[in-house]
């Protein structure tokens, strides 16, 4: 009977399966001519020939665990074995080879055996047996015989006398069917930097699971995954209105090669602002070649990657996906998305496009709800839907709505909403997304941030070529700016990022990457209750600090004298310290909150007025403070929002902040999606509404840039309605000297709410320069910003139609070089 | 301002009002011609521009009430049945197929007597209001409009062949004007050409027509009917609807809304739509402000075509949302007053007149079985009101009056008497209301003058610095927690001592327990309310008097010190728990614990003992804190208002008309005699 290794998990369409085996010594040989103790000898020329039939070695892979020059495989194997074993030719044709050198005695062989349940012809093997079962026998294992390996090995001994043995080994695929229909809920939370794919059991109402998608490792860290996509290579369709093929990365993967394919990045780009019919197309540029794709192919590819993930890990496909977009999308971009979500579905179960169906889009994707309304629906639920005494209760206690806000502390940027939820009726959970504000800039990696300049500044100190490090916490900030040159002179950290082969820059990039490590590692540490002070330290579990301490002493040089273990020894870090660094951008964020809060409230009271309703004798006010997000575990974000002074203005604070477990920290905006799609399809006696008045509406202000007279002028306020009255003037001024035109591209900025910085937003591009009265104005045919001369027929003379700006990648502080 | 002679005001009926109007312009013509410096400041002149902006409403002749809806909804249809007369003899033309009201038609109904007949006016545009129509429609098809009419023409007709659908009806419209402009010049004068139509020609003058005619060139329709089904102090106002695919007719419609005083608003009982009355409420909104609720009403049509579903929703589903509790939530969105809304079958009215029912006959079996879903009655031959009508309040009588009759009688009632009643009632609140806002800002500055008039330009100086100080008090108690979260504390503990000496509730005796308990908590929770005002109330008033040393404030006759005022204001107002109005908040706010919603019985969840002592913990700690923040919000309008007081007072020194204090004081208190 022949030795059997059994491969589970291969069900079709989940991905690339390795497994690991060792197949012992004797289960190798025959033990005719060469037997287990033979292989145990020194031989002079040894080689052991491992043979799969081809049409299983189109998606079977069997690779020895051992250094490639010990072994060969394709055409150099199939060669090697003609003039070895003499095989006939119809034998070397249906056969893949892979040849072993083994001259080293051996008693046993470590295989790395990967299935490829993607292949076509496995797909097919599992479908024809599916289909044999009728629909019902969908998921329903195949009953496929073994697959044989055969393996020949070939001893020559030292009078030049060939020896041979032939066994077969039975690879066993199970349970080869199709994926089952995911049983729970699903939820994709489309975010502009990240994407993150949340899975909720049925039966477990309160146990979410983030999905890895970005990953093929099983067991995985789950984190979301950036929104980036990096294609590599691109096939058209082999029919008409057939899907394009595409080779691509999804994550963070996507921003590490910096050079090889097209970057795509942010959910607004991936799903393309352009949308004029004669723009229906995205270009991608792949080395010298440009290829035109539809426009809205990334974001779907993006899209059917991240299902993918879900498919490997669960081995099986959602029923129904719930989808969460940034509250910025307008109700066009909320339709495409649906449509792509559903197309993505479709490509990445092996759907044909030619058989998509747009009337089943709202059956794969039966929700989309806007980012703050999802995490705050996610709190309601758990708060009171779901809390003591659910909907009556939250009626009882909230007769006139209640007033949410959300300050989100992510990694990047700190996110505010401020949300309104009425209980109308028993059933009826109206949610309306009052306003929201953001600072860009502020997140946990700027408070790593912060603990790596203190570090690298008191690093130098101890190299003595930067003055004294201050010992009053509130010079610092003065002392880190004024010896900025030099302290990096002394802790070599900046470096050029498109220098990549260069030594010195190698060198600086691992010495960020180290300090950075050990930066993170310090700011958990302080970020404990009561902790006023850290040092580094050894650890029994992960890096150990003083370890990442000596690594970055080896990289940036040593103070004179001392050992790294006398460094880590003399460096500390205070809250104090890093809180006299982080503080202003603290309170920058309180300071948005403020004027959200404000704003909203004042616009509840004209409300009333407005529309003669008696205003409730109950004052307008926040109801409920919500922090979350990883960063807000730092305990001075906590602090700085309940001072007295310089807090959230927010009557009864301390009563009105709410308790946020550590696991609802995060990626409550998915969870509120995967719930609210739960609701909707258990019957809970809710029902929830959304408002979506404000996709309606401009989520910023759209200042103009480089036009000709523009400074930072606003041309269009936020809460404009997207409509044809949307319009603006603009002169743009010939050459002073010339007289000729010379301006080609009008670039327009936007400043989001709280912001006083603006962002490139959209470009307009003309064939050539221009010059005159131009009008700037929102084409709701297009769905569009559009530019064209103020004259008549100056729309059919020259159009530009907003073209979104490249932004650059969003890089991390370590990656980017400049800290 | 010339005074205004009540017979011109016949619309309004109001002589008091009138006389007060006058009474108003004639102190304030008498003060500005007695104090020339007061009569300089900004004030007098806002003042009068609103007086003068009075004076128009208050002269109208006739109130114009818009007839809007989409089109098919049966509004033509309810006309007829309202007027008592047949398609043939209405007024309006009726629609079959199509949008049919294209020119706005005035209805203007003129009562029985001998010789009495209906005409017809026709209002062509005048060559201004021509050109600005193209324009309006150019920048709808995106066409430019600064070009001669041929040239206009030539665009659209350009636009029309590149792209045959894209505004069809509306380049269709277009085109048909222009057609006409230049075929019939003489009919666009400079005025607006006025002349007589042919009764029997009314529809071809008010429809959309398929050639091109001298009457696509109307700007309105006047008609005089016979009837005295509809008060002859309403105008009816036929209008586009707002969703067909003409956004041409929309535009009209939205142009006319600041014109209407009131609205029937038709809706299909099918398809009860927000988004469009939403968008004609708003427009009209920015013209009635608060008592536009009372100058609207919903006229639901086809309520004979409902089903089941429609009235009582699924069986199974509680929470599914039935047209009544749609219209409830758009009528309350908008602010339209509850009981304004009228139910209406036109066909089953027309099939009980076929019957030869009279209007206070109760339906016969055969229309019971016509109209099944709707036609229900009980035993004693009453209506069956749909439990989710039930619901709403407001609903119930129009459902009754629609089972009873088709709702056709009601509706003619609100016509005869109630519109135009409704109508001028709140025209004279809202004039009333403004009348008062006048009356408010010349006192006001009076007072501040009056004030002026007796101080020295140091006291004066002294009440503006006292002014900042006021400000940042109103902020700091507004902000400091010691003026709210002590109290709200103090307040939730002893409610919180009561939950717990009540003990704990066995499970099934919740929903009998929650009234006494929620009771004793109401009961508790004002008297601590009470002591805690009492408290807060003293502290600032300590912060005043110690404001008071470090900075003396302005000492001047009639004018209040910080902490006189405060004492006031803290036994007027405050102490007894009443808001600036005069309403009280303290007893209200407390009620709440006890007649909010139930959290046992509302939902028919079965709650914990523990959950519910949860709940009452929670409703205390908010109560409190709603109470506290209330508190705080009525202490800063009390400083706020001080402060302005004092403001004034430190402010427009160089229009003081030197000792006047008698003559300030006496238009003053003329002016103050005024108010209702």
């Amino acid at each position: 009977m022949a030795f059997l290794l059994t491969i589970n998990d291969v069900v079709a369409r989940t991905g690339a399966r390795a497994c690991k085996f060792t197949i012992p010594g004797k289960e190798l040989v025959d033990g005719v001519q060469v037997t287990e103790a033979s292989i145990s000898e020194v031989a002079r020329s040894r080689y052991m020939v491992l043979s799969l039939p081809k049409k299983f070695g189109q998606f079977i892979r069997v690779l020895p665990d051992m250094s490639s020059k010990s072994f060969r495989h394709g055409q150099d194997a199939r060669r090697f074995v003609g003039s070895l074993l003499r095989s006939p030719a119809e034998v070397l044709a249906e056969n893949n080879f892979v040849v072993v050198d083994l001259q080293q005695p051996f008693s046993k062989l470590d295989v790395f055996i990967d299935v490829n349940t993607d292949h076509p012809s496995l797909i097919a093997v599992i479908d024809a047996q599916d289909s044999q079962g009728g629909s019902r026998a969908m998921t329903r294992p195949a009953k496929i015989p073994p697959v044989k390996l055969r393996v020949d090995v070939v001893m020559i001994d030292d009078n030049k006398r060939p020896s041979s043995s032939s066994v077969e080994i039975d690879l066993l695929l199970m349970p080869m069917r199709n994926m089952s229909v995911y049983g729970g809920y699903t939820a994709i939370d489309f975010g502009n930097t990240s994407t993150a794919l949340v899975l909720s059991d049925a039966n477990s109402r309160d146990q979410f699971e983030l999905v890895p998608a970005d990953s093929r490792q099983p067991g995985a860290v789950a984190k979301p995954v950036q929104t980036a996509l990096r294609i590599t290579s691109i096939r058209p369709p082999t029919a008409a209105r057939g899907f394009y093929q595409y080779e691509s990365v999804i994550g963070s993967s996507a921003l590490d090669e910096t050079d090889a394919g097209w970057l795509v990045l942010g959910a607004k780009r991936l799903l393309s602002d352009r949308k004029a019919d004669d723009a229906r197309e995205e270009t991608v540029v792949l080395g010298d070649t440009v290829c035109r794709v539809p426009a809205e192919d990334p974001a779907e590819v993006y899209i059917s990657k991240m299902l993918q993930g879900m498919f490997f890990h669960r081995q099986s496909r959602p029923q129904s996906i719930a989808v969460t977009c940034p509250t910025t999308f307008t109700v066009s971009e909320v339709a495409r998305l649906k449509r792509t979500v559903a197309r993505a579905f479709h490509r990445a179960t092996g759907g044909a496009a030619e058989n998509f169906r747009p009337e089943k889009v709202d059956a794969v994707v039966p929700l989309v709800i806007d980012e703050a309304s999802a995490a705050a629906f996610y709190f309601a639920y758990r708060d009171f839907i779901v809390g003591p005494g659910q909907m009556p209760a939250f009626r009882y206690l909230y007769p006139n709505g209640l007033h949410m806000l959300l300050y989100d502390c992510g990694g990047g940027t700190t996110d505010l909403a401020l949300v309104r939820i009425e209980a109308r009726g028993a059933g009826q959970v109206d949610i309306h997304v009052l306003g929201r504000a953001g600072h860009r800039q502020f997140g946990g990696d700027f408070i790593t941030w912060q603990v790596f300049r203190l570090l690298k500044a008191k690093l130098a100190a101890l190299k003595s070529q930067t003055p004294e490090f201050p010992r009053t916490p509130g010079k610092i900030a003065e002392y880190l700016k004024a010896n900025q040159s030099a302290i990096d002179k002394a802790v070599p950290t900046t470096f050029d990022l498109s220098q990549q082969q260069n030594d010195d820059a190698k060198q600086r990039r691992q010495a960020t990457l180290g300090l950075w490590r050990l930066a993170e590692s310090l700011k958990v540490r302080l970020s404990a209750s009561g902790v006023r002070e850290v040092k580094p330290t050894e650890s029994d579990t992960g890096e150990s600090e003083s370890h990442l301490v000596a690594r970055v002493i080896k990289l940036v040089g040593a103070p004179d004298g001392m050992e790294p273990g006398d460094v880590a020894e003399a460096i500390s870090l205070t809250r104090q310290e890093l809180d006299v660094l982080v503080d202003p951008e603290i309170d920058k964020t309180i300071e948005y909150a403020n004027d959200l809060i404000r704003s909203c409230m004042d616009a509840l009271v004209a409300d009333c007025e407005r529309t003669g309703r008696e205003p409730p004798l109950e004052v307008p006010e926040v109801d409920r403070v919500y922090v979350v997000g990883n960063a807000s575990r730092y305990p001075r974000i906590r602090e700085r929002l309940l001072d007295p002074e310089k807090g959230l203005n927010v009557r009864y604070v301390e009563d009105r902040l709410a308790d946020v477990r550590s696991e609802d920290l995060k990626n409550s905006v998915a969870k509120g999606a995967v719930v609210a799609l739960r609701m909707r399809d258990m019957d809970m006696a809710v029902q929830v509404s959304w408002d979506t008045e404000f996709m309606l509406k401009l989520p910023f202000d759209m200042v103009g840039e480089s036009l000709a007279q523009a400074g930072d002028s606003v041309l269009f306020q936020r809460g404009e309605r997207y409509s044809k009255n949307l319009q603006a003037w603009r002169e743009i001024a010939p050459d002073a000297r010339s007289g000729q035109p010379t301006t080609q591209k009008i670039r327009l900025d936007r400043r989001w709410p709280g912001e006083t910085v603006a962002e490139p937003y959209v470009l307009f591009q003309f064939e050539e320069p221009v010059a005159g009265r131009f009008v700037i104005r929102y084409d709701e045919e297009r769905e569009a910003f559009v530019m064209h001369p103020d004259r008549k027929h100056g729309e059919d003379e020259m159009l530009a139609i907003a073209e979104p700006f490249e932004q650059s990648p969003y890089l991390a502080p370590p990656q980017s070089g400049r800290i | 301002m010339p005074r205004l002679d009540p017979s011109r005001c016949t619309l309004l009926r109001d002589e008091q009002l009138v006389g007060r109007y006058n009474a108003v312009n004639e102190v304030l013509d008498e003060a500005t011609r007695e104090l020339p410096r007061f009569a300089d400041r900004e004030v007098v002149a806002e003042v009068r521009g609103e007086l003068s902006r009075l004076a128009d409403v208050m002269t109208k002749k006739r109130f114009f009430i818009g007839f809007i809806g989409p089109s098919q909804v049966g509004k033509s249809a309810t006309v007829c049945n309202l007027l008592s007369v047949d398609e043939e003899n209405a007024p309006t033309p009726q629609g079959s197929s199509g949008p049919t009201t294209s020119v706005p038609t005035r209805t203007v109904p003129k009562p029985p007597a001998p010789g009495a007949e209906n005409s017809i006016s026709l209002h062509y545009f005048s060559e201004a209001e021509f050109l600005s129509r193209v324009r309006d429609i150019c920048d709808l098809v995106k066409i430019r409009s600064d070009d001669g009419l041929p040239q206009i023409r030539e665009a659209a007709m350009l636009k029309q062949q590149e792209n045959p659908h894209f505004k069809a009806a509306d380049m269709e419209v277009l085109l048909k004007l222009i057609d006409a402009a230049i075929a019939f010049p003489e009919v666009l004068e400079k005025e607006g050409r006025v002349e007589q139509g042919v009764w029997k020609d009314r529809r071809i003058y008010a429809t959309h027509q398929n050639t091109p005619s001298k009457y696509t060139l109307l700007r309105e329709v006047s008609i005089e009917f016979v009837t005295d089904s509809v008060s002859p102090e309403v105008e009816m106002i036929d209008l586009p609807g707002i969703d067909v695919d003409k956004g041409s007719d929309a535009r009209l419609t939205l142009a006319f809304l600041q014109d209407l005083d009131g609205a029937f608003m038709f809706q299909q009982g099918q398809q009860v739509k927000s988004a469009a009355i939403a968008k004609l409420a708003e427009r009209m909104r920015d013209f009635h402000g608060r008592t536009l609720g009372e100058r609207i009403w919903m006229v639901i049509t086809r309520c004979d075509a409902l089903n089941e579903l429609q009235t009582q929703g699924p069986r199974d589903r509680d929470d599914q949302p039935t047209m009544f509790c749609h219209l409830a939530e758009l009528m309350k969105q908008q602010g339209i007053k509850g009981g304004n809304v009228h139910f209406v079958g036109n066909e089953y009215y027309h099939q009980r007149l076929k019957e030869g029912l009279t209007e206070t006959q109760q339906a016969s079996d055969s229309l019971a079985n016509r109209y099944p879903t709707v036609l229900q009655f009980d035993a004693d031959g009453a209506p069956v009101i749909p439990e989710r009508c039930v619901r709403n309040e407001g609903q119930v009588a129009p459902w009754k009056q629609f089972v009873l009759n088709g709702g056709i009688p009601a509706l003619r009632e609100t016509m005869q008497t109630k519109v135009a009643d409704s109508v001028r009632e709140q025209t004279r609140r809202e004039i009333t209301r403004r009348l008062v806002g006048v009356i408010d800002r010349l006192t006001g500055a009076l007072q501040a003058a009056e004030q002026q008039s007796g101080m020295t330009v140091e006291e004066m100086m002294r009440a503006a610095r006292w002014s900042g100080e006021l400000d940042r008090l109103g902020d700091e108690i507004g902000r400091d927690s010691k003026y709210s979260q002590h109290a709200a504390t103090a307040i939730t503990t002893m409610l919180g001592e009561v939950i717990g000496n009540w003990g704990t509730p066995t499970r099934g005796g919740l929903a009998e327990n929650h009234q006494n308990l929620a009771g004793m908590l109401a009961h508790a929770g004002l008297h601590e309310a009470a002591d805690q005002t009492a408290k807060v109330v003293k502290l600032v008033k300590t912060e005043l008097e110690k404001r008071s040393q470090s900075q003396p404030p302005p000492k001047a006759t009639g004018l209040p010190t910080p902490v006189e005022h405060w004492s006031t204001v803290a036994a007027s107002f405050l102490d007894p728990g009443k808001t600036a109005d005069g309403l009280p908040f303290r007893g209200p706010i407390f009620d709440g614990i006890r007649e909010d919603s139930n959290p046992v019985t509302e939902g028919g969840q079965q709650m914990g003992a523990d959950d519910y002592l949860a709940v009452m913990r929670s409703k205390v700690g908010r109560v409190a804190r709603v109470f506290v923040s209330r508190l705080v919000h009525e202490m800063q309008g009390h400083i706020h208002r001080l402060q302005q007081r004092y403001r004034a007072v430190g402010s427009e020194i160089d229009h003081i008309d030197a000792d006047q204090r008698e003559l300030y004081a006496r238009y003053r208190t003329a002016l103050d005699r005024l108010r209702p």
